[in-house]
């Protein structure tokens, strides 16, 4: 019996230890390259995996002191932070309809929602950046507040549709029977059961907003106001030149807030994903 | 201590509710009362400098008109999405930074800017040829040309002198040099890969054989003798080189000799100049020579920035102003200073002393423009050389050949490439 346990447990593990290593080891690299010193970063003849001539601070130091690096974080944090509440709001909302409510062709714009998801952000980037100017919002934050749900809000959506789906009715419409409102009866019965899947889509959609690159461009100009993933990248490659202890260090410290969310979340998220494997 | 879920949810809220609170304002919160801001939209320089110059003479413009200036900068990579982004927005920046034969490419949205250089030609005189293929549009300038970026060879001096060779002067000289060098453990390294260094190299080593890609009238002229002898010649390169340089972006030859294992590269004064910023131990023998000559002589290529006006700019008279004072001679000694020697003037008359010539390794510089090309060379310049220039058609062409292709195949790769992009043959 115990080495039946052991011999589980160790086959669990050893098939895991290749999916850790490959997950882990963009982070471990960054980790990595970000306390190298300048001359051993550039020395070939070094082990990339480790450092061997003294960590160094000096690349977080330059990206916290001599860049805008903290005021980037902020930002992306608002903005992601923002649309993902305002997309998941109005993607309950949408999809709850889309689920529940019996009106003509609503599989047809269930479809038209997951199709609107697929086009692509280097499509609709210039049309928005007209919009933005037509709205005096461009090179401020709210030209991306207000474009990022253009994509969050298909995806969310989609995925709560297909979560609502797999609450029963039943409960539903005994709230209804019992004198809840449609409303009241999505609040205080459809959404406390939904929560993995709520959290599932805003997870993603935080993901999505924290990572977004091309509006952040090319709405953003100030570098005061640039989100993480531009101002890393358009602040820290400078013509043929390539911070890399920076770079890697500000990639590293922009990846964490969602490691962190997923972490937090994780159980929701794994029950999210999974709730519709067994409907029908 | 155990952070539960709620709490965490909390906290996180409160804090972001905060931040946002104070980091959102409505637009006109931002814009109301303002002075009218002259914005100018750069490349960042690898010289962090040359962007400060930018920023000294636009604070000091801006303080003498009761403006205010703000100067964006981003690498060059992403230039080409902001500057669509903002035509099509008819909005954004007053004064845009396009390289080489971008004028060509964006000109229906530039404002003719021939009063200003009139203005600026009339004091200092004429421009380098060079400049003028840039700027130059279909009987216009519509940019002004503002600095140029040139490439030289970049080596060591104490591993050329330790297997007996001199800097190479031509391109036999660099391949004799590069078998020993290869040996002694310090290969020469050039880029054969989708990169600007690559674009930069390759088409200097093609006029250098005689070849070109199109002729004056912009009839291809690709497939020719000179051209399978310039393949032919990268072929020995390559295999005196590592492999790895068919991988290398822009910043590959930079570490090939920041490592202190490469002992060649073709690239602009960063890499002399990030040396002795760093402080390498190397440094003092990281040298500079002009890049090789071929049987035809030698060509330099050169990347010129120049500023245009958009034509949706509120401020066209303001904006034009502003480019007016980028050429007195405090400016001007403002940006060579700055520049060191990564930045230079594309006026002769600021190319007899400027600032970084006292450094022997940045005064083969000096006139550097006077002989200097753009892609399009011996054609005019035009869209179709800077498509070419954008899609690396002709590093690929290198690359395939290196990699076993035939000079035929190779070539014929190019031509398709090329005549995709609209060349006739």
């Amino acid at each position: 019996m115990v080495s039946s346990t052991r011999r589980r447990v160790l086959v669990t593990y050893l098939t895991a230890t290749p999916f850790v290593i490959f997950a882990l080891f963009p982070l471990v690299w960054m980790l990595v390259t970000s306390l190298k010193t300048n001359i051993e970063l550039y020395d070939l003849a070094q082990n990339p995996f480790l450092v061997r001539a003294g960590v160094t601070w000096e690349h977080y130091r330059f990206l916290f002191t001599q860049t805008a690096f903290p005021l980037w974080l902020r930002n992306s944090a608002v903005v992601a932070t923002t649309t993902t509440i305002l997309s998941v709001v109005l993607a309950v909302l949408a999809a709850y309809a889309l689920a529940r409510l019996r009106f003509p062709l609503a599989e047809a714009v269930t479809t038209f929602v997951f199709i609107v998801y697929l086009v692509p952000t280097t499509l609709l980037f210039l049309p928005l950046a007209r919009l933005m100017a037509l709205f005096h919002l461009s090179n401020t934050l709210w030209s991306l507040i207000v474009a990022y749900p253009a994509f969050m809000v298909p995806f969310a959506t989609w995925m709560l549709t297909a979560y609502f789906t797999t609450i029963p009715r039943d409960v539903e419409e005994s709230a209804l029977v019992d004198g809840c409102t449609r409303l009241s009866a999505l609040r205080h019965v459809v959404l406390p059961l939904a929560r993995p899947g709520i959290i599932t889509a805003a997870l993603f959609g935080f993901t999505l907003a924290w990572s977004e690159f091309i509006y952040a461009l090319t709405f953003i100009s100030t570098t005061e106001l640039k989100t993480v993933t531009t101002g890393v990248v358009v602040d820290l490659i400078r013509g043929d030149f390539f911070y890399w202890g920076s770079l890697m260090g500000g990639a590293l410290v922009a990846s964490l807030p969602v490691v962190l969310l997923f972490a937090l979340f994780f159980d929701q998220y794994v029950a999210g994903l999974t709730a519709g494997a067994v409907r029908g | 201590m155990k952070i539960s879920r709620r709490k965490f949810i909390k906290v996180a809220g409160g804090v972001g509710l905060a931040v946002a609170a104070g980091s959102i304002r409505w637009p006109q919160d931002v814009t109301a009362g303002s002075p009218t801001t002259l914005r100018v939209l750069g490349h960042s320089a690898f010289n962090e400098d040359s962007d400060k110059a930018i920023i000294t003479i636009g604070n000091d413009f801006a303080r003498q008109h009761n403006a205010t200036f703000a100067g964006d900068f981003i690498d060059q990579p992403e230039v080409a999405a902001k500057l669509t982004a903002e035509e099509q927005a008819k909005a954004g920046h007053d004064i845009v930074d396009l390289q080489d034969n971008l004028p060509t490419i964006h000109k229906d949205y530039l404002v003719p800017l021939d009063d200003v250089v009139a203005d600026i030609t009339g004091k200092f005189g004429p421009f380098y040829q060079v400049a003028k293929d840039s700027g130059y549009v279909d009987g216009h300038w519509l940019t002004l040309p503002w600095i140029g970026n040139g490439t030289l060879g970049v080596y060591r001096a104490d591993y050329f002198a330790a297997v007996g060779e001199q800097p190479s002067a031509s391109w036999d000289d660099l391949l004799r040099a590069a078998t020993k060098l290869k040996k002694a453990g310090h290969p020469v390294g050039l880029p054969i890969s989708q990169c600007e260094d690559a674009d930069s190299i390759f088409f200097p080593l093609l006029w250098s054989f005689g070849g070109s890609v199109a002729d004056a009238k912009n009839k291809l002229t690709l497939d020719s003798p000179q051209t399978r002898a310039a393949l032919s010649y990268m072929r020995k390169l390559f295999a005196e080189m590592d492999a790895t340089v068919l991988s290398w972006d822009d910043s590959g030859n930079n570490k090939h000799m920041l490592s202190g294992r490469g002992s060649y590269t073709i690239n602009a004064p960063s890499i002399y100049l990030r040396a002795q910023r760093d402080k390498m131990a190397f440094a003092p023998s990281m040298r500079h020579t002009l890049a090789p000559s071929g049987p035809k002589g030698r060509f330099f290529y050169a990347d010129i920035h120049g500023w245009g006006i958009f034509k949706f700019s509120p401020n066209i008279d303001l904006a034009k102003q502003f480019l007016r004072s980028m050429f007195t001679q405090a400016s001007q000694k403002t940006a060579l200073t700055l520049g060191s020697g990564y930045d230079m003037p594309v006026l002769p008359y600021f190319d007899t002393n400027p600032p970084y010539a006292t450094d022997p390794n940045l005064r083969l510089l000096v006139g550097f423009m006077r002989d200097a090309h753009l892609v399009a060379y011996p054609a005019p310049p035009n869209a179709l050389a800077e498509k070419t220039y954008q899609t690396y058609v002709i590093p690929n062409m290198f690359a395939k050949a290196v990699q076993g292709a035939s000079d035929d195949a190779a070539i014929a790769f190019a031509i398709k490439a090329l005549t995709d992009i609209g060349y006739t043959k």
